[in-house]
């Protein structure tokens, strides 16, 4: 039995990037819908993790996407267009940032282990557990937080996220493991209750 | 499970980034430590919440970039003109649900797999046969205890050569009608996706593929009782003849329902009723039936929803009728099956 396959399921296997990369560069339209709209929801939610506001973290995705455009003769379909598009929707939003310097959240939240308002014995609906879940991932630190949604959400492998965070896979380990270990110690109350 | 080392390797455990030999090293401590295991089953469960987001009128943006960019947009029925794309803020709670099943789909796989690997611990009583069933096809399978099952394409199961302990317990992925014989001293379970199903002895059918995490049961005769593996005996849902009830990923079982068996049986005489079905669903089942693989070149396709049945038909025929309801078109190149609009 192979659980690892899986997550070579999203994107759907007759997705092939490098092919409609390729397609782009020469000019084909339908190749470059294609990617626009594979891409265009899970890059705008990670935009939107820099900048809190959709209709901004939009714009960021469609700027890239003119630009992809705009220079589509110099793509290069053996590189992953993936990694580029977050590479770039990074890059945008941090240049957005910098102009607003928008203060950073602290990293020492960490430490805080914000009670549950319910406890396990009270009934729990699904819904609600989900949401404790979402809210004990939205209290990770912010760098933690951001790679633990990258890979989770955005399907980025750890080489992938090394790449557009600019950092080293090593890095990503260690805070992905970060992240395991405080959503146990946060969540462990749960534990207990939780359907499987 | 102290060290940070450890915590940054179950990480790539979830995350599918270990290495083959690590990925062993865990399966075998799970094999062996049961809170271990069930610690993976909690964090797995954390794993797989979505995120929430409402999601963008990705359809608006693409207008806009192609305006911007001059490209022109096709005329007639195109990509853009499919309803996935038409998110209206009313849709929204629609959609987040269709993405908390994709986000629970993903690793559906994982839980149910330290129950089957685990199962030669746990269940300790007699070898596990193992039946599989090849596209196409169709098997039956008569048990130890004269228990009679029919498996249909691409199902397998596991269970016993005799069954010396206290239960009888067969593991099923895929779709399977069960003629149990009757033992009242010796209950008898399927274990199936994350549901169990404990009958004495009767006849029902039981629905649960691998790849959907649902538990679908219904009922021809006696009495069956459906459950979660770890839901409490109360939240079992009874079912007797002409009930179905089924157990969402994570979920209770439904109430019992009054349902025309004959269509859930009908797949055994090569008869399929699809209701709202999305095609996607549809596929998945023709898929196995005449074991062909399908392709979609235009992926918003999955998400068609039609109303189809399905009897005796060849796969040309059905074919043709699924190019007429979706304004699809399809090319056939030996068992590969393209469609495209």
């Amino acid at each position: 039995m192979s659980f690892f396959s899986l997550q070579t399921l999203l994107p759907p296997t007759d997705f092939n990037e490098s092919e409609l990369v390729k397609q782009v560069a020469t000019g084909d339209e339908k190749a470059f819908e294609i990617l626009f709209k594979h891409y265009a929801q899970r890059l705008i939610n990670f935009a939107r993790r820099f900048v809190f506001d959709t209709t901004i973290a939009e714009n960021f995705v469609q700027d890239v996407f003119l630009k992809v455009w705009a220079n589509r003769e110099q793509l290069d379909p053996e590189k992953s267009f993936k990694t580029y598009l977050f590479t770039a929707v990074r890059n945008q939003a941090l240049h957005h940032l910098r102009h607003l310097e928008v203060e950073r959240r602290s990293e020492e939240n960490i430490d805080l282990f914000p009670e549950p308002i319910k406890t396990p014995e009270q009934e729990l609906s699904e819904k609600e557990v989900e949401e404790y879940i979402r809210q004990a991932i939205g209290e990770l630190p912010e760098k933690c937080q951001l790679i633990f949604y990258m890979n989770r959400f955005d399907q980025l492998t750890y080489t992938q996220i090394a790449e557009v965070q600019n950092i080293s896979i090593k890095t990503v380990e260690t805070q992905m493991g970060r992240a395991l270990k405080y959503l146990r110690q946060r969540l462990h109350q749960f534990m207990m209750v939780l359907p499987f | 499970m102290s060290t940070s080392d450890n915590w940054s390797m179950l990480s790539q455990y979830l995350s599918g980034e270990c290495t083959d030999y690590e990925k062993r090293q865990i399966e075998t401590r799970i094999d062996v430590e049961p809170e271990l295991r069930k610690m993976l089953q909690f964090m797995q469960r954390i794993w797989d919440t979505s995120e929430a987001q409402q999601p963008s009128d990705v359809e608006k943006l693409w207008n806009q970039v192609a305006e911007k960019t001059g490209i022109k947009m096709p005329t007639g029925k195109s990509v853009a003109t499919m309803p996935q794309h038409k998110l209206s803020k009313r849709r929204y709670a629609d959609n987040y649900y269709r993405i908390m099943r994709y986000a629970a789909a993903i690793l559906v796989v994982f839980t149910l797999g330290y129950f089957l690997n685990g199962s030669g611990l746990f269940w300790g009583s007699g070898e596990l046969m193992t039946i599989t069933v090849q596209n196409g096809e169709r098997e039956e399978v008569t048990l130890s205890d004269g228990t009679h099952i029919i498996l249909d394409s691409g199902s397998s199961l596991r269970y016993p050569k005799s069954f010396d302990g206290e239960r009888r317990e067969v593991f099923l992925n895929g779709e399977g009608y069960f003629e149990v014989a009757r033992n009242t001293d010796k209950p008898f379970f399927v274990q199936a996706n994350h549901g169990v199903v404990q009958v004495l002895g009767t006849k029902f059918n039981v629905r649960a593929w691998r790849s959907n995490r649902n538990v679908a049961v219904t009922v021809t005769e006696g009495k069956v009782s459906l459950n979660s593996e770890s839901g409490p005996n109360l939240a079992a849902s009874i079912l007797t003849k002409d009930q179905f009830s089924e157990l969402a990923a994570n979920g209770k079982p439904t109430s019992p329902q009054m349902v025309d068996v004959a269509q859930y049986m009908a797949w055994m005489h090569n008869e399929v009723f699809f209701d709202d079905a999305s095609l996607q669903e549809i596929l998945f089942q023709l898929e196995r039936w005449y074991d062909v693989a399908f392709i979609l070149e235009d992926k918003t396709l999955a998400e068609e929803r039609l109303n189809l049945h399905i009897k005796n038909d060849s796969i040309e025929d059905v074919l043709k009728l699924i190019a007429v309801l979706t304004d699809a078109k399809y090319s056939r190149s030996g068992q590969t099956i393209r469609l495209k609009l």
